[in-house]
């Protein structure tokens, strides 16, 4: 099932391309704009994985330093600008935290993680989210828990396979399977969930 | 079934878990050599599990950053920016210093230059004039008609003058070893006529070397002249002698 492409998020990824050429050229304002429409995303994510404001506010700095530097390398082709910035923020915290630079433990913030997301903690959002943002939460909140608790912990929290069961106490290959089969169905909710632009 | 498509075949249900890293071991190996092959099927699906697993990030509750992060990374990419746009390259000042020195150098010439023209200027000036003065004394003593008066000195051991006179082309003194006068004092020549009183016919210093010439037009004629004389008088000539001819020629 085909739906409807969000006008308004396509002209937002739209904008960060037209954001990126800009920092690519040394432009500063590109920066401060790119900086603008994305940090909320970064920083969270950052905060979700450290657990601590300060070494996430160090990873969003690193993050759009290290933009700054490659975006000239960044390739529209290769996948959309907030993907790029997403997963290297996820990277940078993950390395933090895996180096053990972080002013919280492991442990605490793996507990951290597990209490994250219950329909009662869902924030009131401070930015207004765009329609695509909506419907891919919509689409997480759909998700089994069984399926969304293992995606989520892999992705905050850069575990294995193995690891990962081991936390939860579940076989390797059960730990395997909801993986898949909950991001196969989350692909399907969003379908066309990301097109490439 | 080609190996390349066994190899995508193998992976295909792995892609996102590749992208999470959550492989572990000869999986991990095994999908990152399959894609540095550039398998364009592999690398489509790794592109697309990308777009899928970064949807997760959204199960973060959005908080914004302090705005001292937005301050801090303009700040530090302004500090990063290079430094041509504010301060020129090492080279560059390097070469704005040696123009400097040079321009400074050229200045200092220039006046150099300026003043040693203005000397050449006084100086030609100096021998236009003394070059015009020769050319008439030429005139006068080259000139039909311009007689030779020898005076003859007063004092036993003052030198001897010549003057030569040209009613047409004026009048020429010329002088060597003769002693200077005194400070404030100069002598004067005087043509005496046959009737009347003498008319000066101008004043004149030797230099250093006793050297003199005058050239003069008096106003008087050959023909009512008796003879020439110089007598010292105060410095600027005086309108009759005041005291005794030291040289003295007859014309006659």
């Amino acid at each position: 099932m085909q739906g409807p492409k969000d006008a308004e998020s396509q002209a937002a990824e739209s904008n960060l391309g037209d954001c990126i050429r800009r920092v690519a050229a040394g432009e500063q304002e590109g920066l401060r704009s790119l900086y603008d429409q994305t940090s909320p995303l970064v920083y969270s994510v950052a905060l979700r994985i450290l657990g601590d404001p300060a070494d996430a506010e160090e990873v969003t700095l690193d993050v759009y330093l290290q933009a700054w530097r490659s975006a000239a390398k960044f390739d529209p082709q290769r996948g959309a600008v907030s993907t790029w910035l997403t997963m290297l923020a996820r990277s940078r915290a993950i390395d933090r935290l895996r180096s053990g630079l972080t002013r919280k433990t492991r442990e605490s913030t793996l507990a951290a993680v597990g209490d994250a997301f219950s329909p009662a903690g869902m924030p009131d959002e401070q930015t207004i989210l765009q329609f695509e943002q909506r419907r891919i939460r919509s689409a997480l909140a759909a998700l089994d828990p069984e399926q969304r608790e293992p995606i989520e912990l892999a992705f905050f929290s850069g575990l294995s396979h193995s690891e990962l069961a081991k936390k939860l106490g579940l076989p390797l290959g059960t730990i395997k399977t909801r993986i898949r089969l909950g991001l196969m169905k989350l692909r399907h909710m969003l379908e066309p969930a990301r097109e490439i632009s | 079934m080609s190996q390349a498509m066994r190899g995508c075949e193998l992976f295909k249900e792995h892609y996102e878990s590749f992208v999470l890293g959550m492989l572990e071991g000869e999986e991990s190996a095994g999908i990152q050599a399959h894609l540095d092959e550039g398998c364009p099927v592999c690398l489509a699906q790794v592109r697309q599990a990308t777009e899928l697993v970064a949807c997760v990030a959204w199960l973060a509750p959005l908080r914004q950053p302090r705005a001292a992060i937005r301050s801090k990374l303009l700040q530090t990419v302004r500090a990063q920016q290079p430094r041509r746009a504010r301060l020129l390259p090492l080279s560059t000042w390097a070469t704005i210093a040696a123009m400097l020195i040079l321009g400074v150098f050229a200045l200092v010439q220039f006046r150099e230059r300026n003043r040693e023209i203005a000397q050449l200027n006084a100086l030609n000036r100096e021998l236009t004039a003394r070059n015009e003065t020769y050319l008439r004394a030429l005139a006068i003593v080259g000139t039909a008609g311009t007689r030779t008066v020898s005076l003859t000195p007063t004092a036993p051991a003052a030198p001897q003058v010549n003057a030569y006179w040209n009613e047409i082309a004026g009048l020429l003194l010329t002088g060597r070893g003769m002693p200077s006068p005194p400070t404030g004092r100069t002598y004067q020549l005087w043509v005496v006529p046959k009737k009347g009183n003498p008319i000066s016919a101008g004043i004149f210093d030797p230099d250093a070397q006793g050297r003199a010439l005058l050239i003069s037009r008096p106003q008087a004629t050959q023909a009512n002249a008796a003879a020439l004389a110089i007598t010292e008088e105060a410095a600027g000539g005086v309108p009759q002698p005041t005291s005794k001819p030291i040289w003295v020629g007859p014309i006659g």
